[in-house]
């Protein structure tokens, strides 16, 4: 299988930290994976999608997302992602149609297409009704929703989901994880998913891996990873037998 | 074409969506030029100005009925001896002044008018003796230490009284009461000589008259109106640092910032579209004022705006002075973490360009430090710039070093903001 993100001995210490937040991290993402990438609070969970996405330089190693050099190509990179923060990145002056429209044209779609998708988008959300709606008056499932049509508008090759269900609704997050579903099965799409959720990640990715200090503590398959023992665990088994060396530590 | 639409739009629907400030850009401006214009032109023509003065008059004489005579027919003072039928008492009139319920308070003591003739006929008398003296060889000393005062008009302050206003009124007195000091020796003279000097006393022997350096004699002066519209405008355009560098940090510190920073465009993009827009503001505000100052004052009883044949010239330093207004703005919204840090550092920063920069005071009165450092204003720059175009009628290549000064300003600091790490 054709890997999407390539990730070599990365580190990454912010300045005036005791630690490292990102400690000799090495992952390989295949494409039309969904990647869940699962931790505790300061795993590093946001560390990594903050250098994948280009918003902070690690201090050192290699990152390579669809064959193009992170260090080297960073615009031409952007093109290719797409990227959904933990928090409502939309202005909430605007209509959802005007948020669209403005995120969708940065990333160079043509008009009309933009015109189209950003229907269609709506439409798949449920939230045809609101598009001219401001997003100050919608509910936090709503913003999640077109926080989610915002990053994914331009038909990205990879996905970044920074917990893209946290604080929504039953409804919404169905639509949420529905549709994202459809994109990686229709599209290709490589998806790169972090959560609290273990079981919506379970359900979801079909690769995790679960950081703790920076450092992989495992990774590989969902349902290889769920079957240890010789029996079928639960990822929230998986997930407190890998990590809490931390919090154990701090007490 | 389709992003950079997009980027504006953006930025026209933010300023839209929030009706209030969006009123606010626009309209204070226009209020606030109509506010100082009136003022100004009603200072300018003295028009409903008159300084009440509370009068105690001890003096009985005609010479004290003169003075008082003469500061009335000055236009500018209004005098007033009695409150509520009753002659005002030296303690009334101080307790007045103190508390700050009257602002002036002239006493004129007892027999003034019979001691400045007796001083008058001294001076006389000397002065004749010492020229008899003179022509039969003796030396006189008189000198203007001889003469002891020993009656003095007083004068009380409010002591909340601008001293500016206290010197006008102080210069107004000293004229009328020297005007009645020379009539007075005049007139002793006439009585000595038993002559009539009436053609001289009342004759002024220098005249001087305003006339204006521009070749074009017949121009209307400037008045009021040509002299604030770029002062205040220039103040208006430079205001638009404050929503600018609003907007700035509150795109920082949302999570569009996150977005933002993973579009393939650059933070250079997304500045140069508020630049545009914020630039749009900018002129749209400046034309207000223009149309307010030529079509609307002329209906509220004000001179209107000379513009014609300068509408080019002083909408490309408006231009001008706008890219700087909106550099600074860019920058303070770079480096400021909160809009309460943006907010007061940029509106007292202005307040500061425009006292430095002559919006206010006129430059060449100040302290010649400030003189100097007024000369690093922008709108200092601009102001030189208006005023060359409206009041001397001066061509492109006297303005055009101030539009390269507030361009290298704008670059400058637009400059340092996208080099800056702090940025959108």
């Amino acid at each position: 299988m054709e890997i999407s993100i390539h990730i070599k001995n990365l580190d990454l210490q912010y300045k005036g930290a005791d630690f490292k937040a990102i400690d000799k991290l090495n992952l390989k993402v295949h494409k039309a994976e969904v990647f869940g990438l699962l931790g505790p609070n300061g795993a590093g969970k946001t560390s990594l999608i903050s250098i994948l996405t280009g918003l902070i330089k690690p201090n050192k190693g290699e990152i390579s997302i669809e064959g193009f050099s992170l260090q080297k190509n960073l615009e031409k990179i952007k093109t290719l992602i797409g990227v959904v923060p933990q928090e409502y990145a939309l202005y909430p002056k605007l209509t959802a149609k005007q948020n669209l429209m403005f995120f969708g044209s940065m990333y160079g779609i043509p008009k009309n297409q933009l015109k189209n998708r950003v229907e269609e988008g709506l439409q798949e959300m449920r939230l045809t009704d609101f598009a001219d709606k401001k997003i100050e008056t919608f509910s936090g499932g709503m913003k999640r929703r077109i926080n989610l049509l915002a990053g994914i508008l331009h038909q990205p090759k990879v996905v970044f989901l920074d917990e893209p269900t946290v604080g929504v609704d039953v409804h919404s997050r169905r639509y949420i994880i529905d549709y994202l579903k459809k994109l990686n099965q229709q599209q290709k799409t490589t998806i790169i998913y972090t959560s609290h959720l273990l079981s919506e990640a379970q359900e979801f990715c079909t690769k995790v891996a679960i950081i703790e200090s920076g450092k992989i503590q495992i990774q590989g398959k969902t349902k290889e990873i769920l079957m240890q023992d010789g029996r079928i665990k639960s990822l929230e088994e998986i997930f407190i037998e890998n990590t809490g060396k931390h919090h154990l530590f701090n007490v | 074409m389709f992003k950079i639409y997009h980027a504006i739009l953006k930025e026209l629907k933010l300023i839209q969506s929030d009706l209030l400030g969006f009123a606010l850009i626009f309209l204070m401006p226009l209020i606030l030029i109509i506010t100082v214009t009136f003022i100004q032109d009603s200072i300018e023509n003295n028009e409903n100005r008159s300084f009440p003065i509370l009068l105690i008059n001890k003096d009985e004489g005609k010479v004290s009925q003169s003075i008082i005579k003469d500061l009335e027919e000055e236009g500018i003072f209004k005098m007033i001896s009695e409150i509520e039928g009753k002659k005002i008492e030296e303690s009334l009139g101080k307790k007045l002044i103190r508390e700050g319920k009257e602002q002036i308070l002239l006493i004129v003591p007892e027999d003034f008018s019979a001691y400045l003739q007796e001083k008058t006929d001294q001076r006389v008398t000397e002065l004749l003796e010492r020229v008899e003296g003179e022509k039969e060889g003796k030396t006189t000393n008189l000198t203007s230490e001889n003469i002891e005062i020993e009656k003095e008009i007083e004068i009380f302050f409010d002591p909340a009284l601008q001293s500016n206003i206290k010197n006008s009124i102080k210069n107004a007195f000293d004229k009328v009461i020297s005007e009645m000091e020379t009539k007075a020796i005049y007139e002793t003279f006439e009585k000595e000589f038993d002559a009539d000097f009436s053609f001289v006393k009342d004759a002024d022997l220098v005249a001087f008259k305003e006339r204006s350096v521009n070749l074009d004699q017949d121009k209307i002066p400037p008045n009021a109106v040509q002299h604030n519209l770029p002062a205040w405008a220039l103040f208006a355009i430079f205001f638009i640092v404050i929503p600018l560098s609003i907007n700035i940090v509150k795109e920082k510190n949302s999570g569009t910032a996150v977005r933002l920073k993973t579009l393939p465009v650059s933070s250079s993009f997304l500045i140069i579209s508020k630049v545009m827009v914020y630039l749009l503001v900018c002129m749209i505000q400046f034309y207000l004022m223009l149309l307010l100052s030529v079509y609307i004052f002329p209906l509220l009883g004000l001179p209107a705006l000379a513009v014609e044949g300068k509408l080019f010239q002083l909408s490309i330093i408006a231009f001008f002075a706008a890219l700087a207004a909106i550099g600074f703005g860019v920058l303070i919204g770079t480096f400021a973490k909160t809009h309460e840090q943006a907010a007061p550092f940029g509106a007292s920063s202005i307040i500061i360009l425009a006292a430095i920069g002559g919006i206010w005071f006129p430059t060449f009165a100040m302290p010649k430090i400030m003189q100097v450092i007024a000369k690093a204003s922008p709108m200092n720059w601009a102001l030189e710039g208006f005023y060359n175009v409206l009041l001397r009628d001066a061509g492109f290549f006297s303005f055009a070093p101030y539009l390269l000064l507030l361009f290298l300003f704008f670059s400058l600091t637009l400059g340092i903001a996208l080099f800056s790490k702090t940025k959108i």
